[in-house]
């Protein structure tokens, strides 16, 4: 395949020459613990976090690496001391800022330097308490997430398992009376290799619960919808939503466009593969552009794709360019550690596949 | 005052006269005059990006800076 001349290898590389994301985890503290955590962050860890000029070393790297928007995730940003500070040396420096929180920590001293704040709600009231573990989590959230209202985009994410799935909706209508908000992204936990073990609470991918969870997402404004770990690929069945535009280019944000950089510095294309085998290189020591271009974790996704190394069923399947077999963690191989050559499961039970 | 230059977040190749710019997701193709504009913007870039636009047509810069190409920045 060719466009304008040029090759379709070529293109590709092009396009993930320069990354346009980078996911910052300042900490792996956090005062919840979340039953599904896939980075098993909880209070009372030590964690040797690196100092704040330690990452404003980092941040002029992303810069000079072409990197445009920052994303703090975590741990909780605001345990990090001198968080407010690195928020804002991130945004003098031309930075789109992202901000992951639980909301049990006023916004407010960060709301004029963020593009973006997404708090973790996982549930109305006491459901949300029980599965942060933390009395009166819902009601702090609720009360941050109102200071803030009006001032800066709000959006909310939730983790799907047992003990919240029916309130999916309860949640996007409650917080988008209270502030309108911008993204509402309700995801089913994927089981982490890194994250608290919660096979009690983690929903049975059936067909059924599939087919319910289309339903309770078409109830909510489509503009409003961020979708997660590829499920962009078995939610939309259109098949002009996979071949346009003229080069459609794969989901996956893994070697392609972010980096996911840890609380030491080290560096790795997707929070659910952070072993050995993904290390990229840790960014304070290490060349940025080095570790962008050769990294194996960024590396072993590329080749995904450049070597087509999908299942065959995936190969005449309408949604290729874009689905490329799905998330690498909802693959059946993931738990014992595969990567090429697997099916994102969810696509067999969700019926996603468009044979061409 | 406002300096332009090349976004650092943009990547291209050329291959056969026709330049590919990617940015955001998209790809933008310059061919024949866009080309050779774009030829002589770059002939004049320095090392770190800003470039001279001397006898470059106000309207393609704005087209560049319509795309992301080009950025304006506060100098410094």
């Amino acid at each position: 395949m060719t466009l304008e001349g040029f090759e379709k290898k070529e293109l590709l590389q092009l396009s993930w020459h320069k990354p346009m994301m980078a996911q910052i985890e300042l900490t792996r503290d956090c005062n919840q613990k979340c039953v599904f955590c896939f980075r098993a962050c909880c209070p009372g860890k030590e964690y040797s976090t690196l100092r704040v000029n330690q990452w404003k070393i980092i941040i002029l790297k992303l810069k000079r690496l072409g990197v445009r928007r920052l994303n703090f995730s975590g741990g909780e940003n605001f345990l990090y001391p001198g968080f407010t500070e690195l928020v804002a040396f991130a945004r003098e420096e031309g930075f789109v800022v992202i901000i992951n929180t639980n909301g049990t920590f006023s916004c407010k001293a960060v709301a004029s330097n963020t593009g973006e704040i997404i708090f973790s709600i996982h549930g109305l009231r006491e459901t949300h308490d029980k599965i942060t573990n933390k009395r009166g989590a819902f009601s702090a959230v609720s009360r941050h997430i109102s200071e803030v209202a009006g001032s800066v985009r709000i959006s909310v994410n939730m983790v799907l398992i047992k003990l919240n799935y029916n309130q999916m909706n309860d949640v996007f209508e409650y917080f988008d009376q209270l502030c309108n908000l911008y993204k509402f992204s309700p995801t089913i936990s994927i089981k982490s290799l890194f994250g608290f073990n919660h096979d009690d609470y983690a929903l049975n991918m059936t067909r059924e619960l599939l087919s319910d969870y289309k339903k309770r997402l078409a109830r909510i404004p489509s503009q409003k919808i961020e979708l997660k770990h590829g499920f962009q690929s078995i939610y939309f069945g259109d098949p002009a939503f996979y071949t346009a535009p003229a080069f459609p280019l794969p989901n996956c944000a893994g070697g392609k466009y972010k980096l996911v950089i840890d609380y030491n510095g080290d560096v790795y294309p997707c929070n659910f593969f952070k072993s050995d085998k993904f290390y990229c290189g840790n960014i304070l020591s290490g060349d940025e552009m080095e570790i962008w271009k050769v990294g194996k974790g960024f590396n072993l996704f590329r080749e995904l794709v450049l070597q087509e190394a999908i299942p065959q069923k995936c190969q005449s399947c309408v949604k290729k360019a874009r689905c490329f077999s799905g998330c690498r963690a909802w693959t059946e191989q993931y738990q014992k550690g595969g990567f090429e050559n697997a099916a994102d499961r969810r696509c067999e039970i969700g019926d996603a596949f468009v044979g061409s | 005052m406002k300096k332009r230059m090349i976004s650092r977040s943009v990547s291209f190749i050329k291959k056969n006269e026709v330049y590919v710019f990617y940015i955001d997701f998209s790809f933008i193709f310059l061919r024949g005059i866009a080309a050779r504009l774009m030829d002589a913007i770059l002939e004049k870039a320095s090392l770190d990006g800003w470039f001279n636009l001397d006898g470059v047509p106000e309207d393609f810069i704005l087209y560049l800076i319509s795309k992301k190409i080009v950025v304006e920045e506060a100098e410094t």
